[in-house]
């Protein structure tokens, strides 16, 4: 516990910048996957095409490679990118396109029937996105995304191994030099208390967004997921 | 039902040549037809026979792979979306499955589309839901939201709906088939009601006694193809076609 009290200062600025590279992520994470998300289900086909490739290439790669990729291929084209900036955007690009398959799936859930109804009522194109799908496509966004939030954050960690001293990073240093220093390691509580942090961070992060889908159900759709479409005996004639 | 069927004034949807396939696959191989202002047209036939792909065509929910459609003399560009859109203003939708937009309220989902339109404010476009809603005995259902009513009541809600836009007219795919056959009828009393008011309607139903009560004419399907037209009266009566009999004989 003391040694945990000793190196706070440390812990305090790794977890800052655990932070920033979270928020900035996230942020980053959540445009693409918004944008390409919406290349997805557009009607260009070359748009679409665009949109799969970038999704397909991106999930199929596993994220510490897509680290070392960005920090070590950066400068081959000329560009030099510290280590927090290589794991934002590796980071950013990663969650933009499993986002972007989250969003597909959100808009793939909206029965096809609503958007031929809307199209029925002449609304134009951006009318029925705006005020018929979309709203009905954000809700079952929200679970995945709470996920994919949550995997982000642990990512985070991964920027350790191009050097960038975030919160496992520092937790790594102590490590080390308490071993170095004493002879013994203090692996296990240090580990235990970072495990601990980002515990609280997802956890945190989980609970609050369970609000907002319980918020968003009961008072904008009050519609019972499931229930809504269970109810009514369709059959499919189109 | 109305005597607005008069010859001279010309029909308010105009149908010829339509054909629309799939994939190869024909369904519809060249349909005419005329719908006359105030008409109420019953369209019956096997599954599968181009009923609802005859109908969707007429709003341009499907595109037709050749033909042309007329609405009030005017020709519709049948590639443009732009000139269905509008079109679709005039023709309102009543599908099978209602297809109300479950995030809104039931006033929401029948003032979204005249609002936005521009066909009224959001002062009238409520006034009229209210009014057409009360017609319906469901204004007491203004701020439920689709899940909470029944087939029944949710189909009354998509005929309010589309009536809202003040359509020349309105198609309906099967609109019963989905309820139970307890909430059939009440339905079918608003569909009546409407029928008796002039409204111009193609109907697409199974429900035989409503099209020999209620349709000016009916038209049997089978194929993509038209093979009778006639009143209730001579194509539930006395059907010209063997294909007809054949098909009555089975459903009656
Ligand atoms: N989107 C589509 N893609 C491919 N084939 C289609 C499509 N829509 C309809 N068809 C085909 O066209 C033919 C006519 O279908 P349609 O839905 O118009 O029949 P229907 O008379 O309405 O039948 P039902 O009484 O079962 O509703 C059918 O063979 C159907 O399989
Ligand atoms: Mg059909």
């Amino acid at each position: 516990m003391t040694l945990i009290l000793e190196n706070l200062p440390l812990f305090w600025t790794a977890l800052l910048q655990t932070f920033q590279l979270a928020v900035v992520t996230l942020l980053f994470a959540t445009l693409i996957s918004a944008l390409v998300g919406l290349m997805t289900v557009t009607k260009r086909r070359w748009v679409r095409f665009i949109a799969f490739a970038y999704i397909e290439l991106l999930r199929d790669i596993p994220l510490i490679v897509n680290v070392m990729f960005v920090y070590f291929g950066a400068p081959l084209v000329g560009i030099s990118l510290d280590p927090f900036a290589a794991a934002t955007i590796s980071f950013s690009l990663w969650g933009g396109a499993n986002g972007a398959e989250i969003v597909r799936s959100g808009f793939a859930s909206v029965s096809r029937h609503q958007e031929q109804s809307a199209m029925a009522l002449g609304l134009k194109p951006w009318e029925i996105f705006w005020f018929v799908l979309g709203p009905q496509a954000l809700l079952p966004m929200i679970p995945p995304f709470t996920g994919l939030f949550s995997l982000l954050i642990q990512a985070t960690s991964l920027a350790s191994i191009v050097g960038a001293t975030e919160f496992f990073r520092a937790a790594q240093i102590v490590v080390e030099r308490t071993t170095l220093m004493t002879g013994y390691s203090p692996a296990f509580l240090i580990y235990g208390f970072v495990l601990l942090v980002y515990f609280v961070i997802c956890a945190s992060l989980a609970a609050g967004t369970k609000k907002l889908e319980r918020y968003l159900t009961t008072r904008q759709s009050r519609r019972m997921p499931s229930a809504a479409t269970a109810v009514q005996p369709v059959r499919e004639t189109v | 039902m109305t005597a607005a069927v008069s010859p001279s004034s010309p029909p308010l949807i105009s149908v010829r040549g339509l054909v629309k396939s799939f994939k190869g696959m024909r369904a519809l191989d060249g349909v005419d037809a005329d719908i006359a202002r105030g008409e109420v047209l019953v369209v019956i036939g096997p599954s599968g026979s181009g009923k609802s792909t005859f109908i969707r065509c007429l709003n341009g929910l499907e595109m037709p792979t050749d033909g042309r459609i007329e609405v009030d003399g005017a020709p519709v560009q049948t590639r443009s979306n732009r000139d269905w859109r509008r079109a679709r203003q005039r023709i309102g939708m009543v599908f099978q499955d209602y297809s109300l937009f479950p995030h809104m309220t039931v006033l929401r989902n029948i003032c979204l589309a005249p609002q936005r339109a521009g066909v009224a404010t959001a002062a009238q476009a409520e006034e009229t839901a209210i009014r057409l809603l009360r017609r319906v005995g469901l204004a007491h259902k203004a701020d439920s939201y689709p899940v909470e009513l029944s087939g029944g009541q949710q189909q009354r809600v998509a005929i309010v709906r589309a009536l809202a836009m003040k359509p020349d007219a309105i198609l309906f795919d099967e609109p019963t088939s989905a309820l139970d056959p307890e909430t059939v009828g009440e339905v079918l009393a608003v569909m009546r009601e409407l029928a008796r008011e002039g409204m111009t309607m193609v109907v697409v139903t199974h429900e035989m006694g409503f099209a020999r009560e209620v349709a000016d004419r009916v038209m049997f399907m089978d194929r993509g193809r038209i093979v009778e037209t006639g009143t209730p009266a001579q194509v539930f009566g006395s059907p010209a076609e063997p294909r007809t009999r054949e098909f009555l004989d089975m459903i009656l």
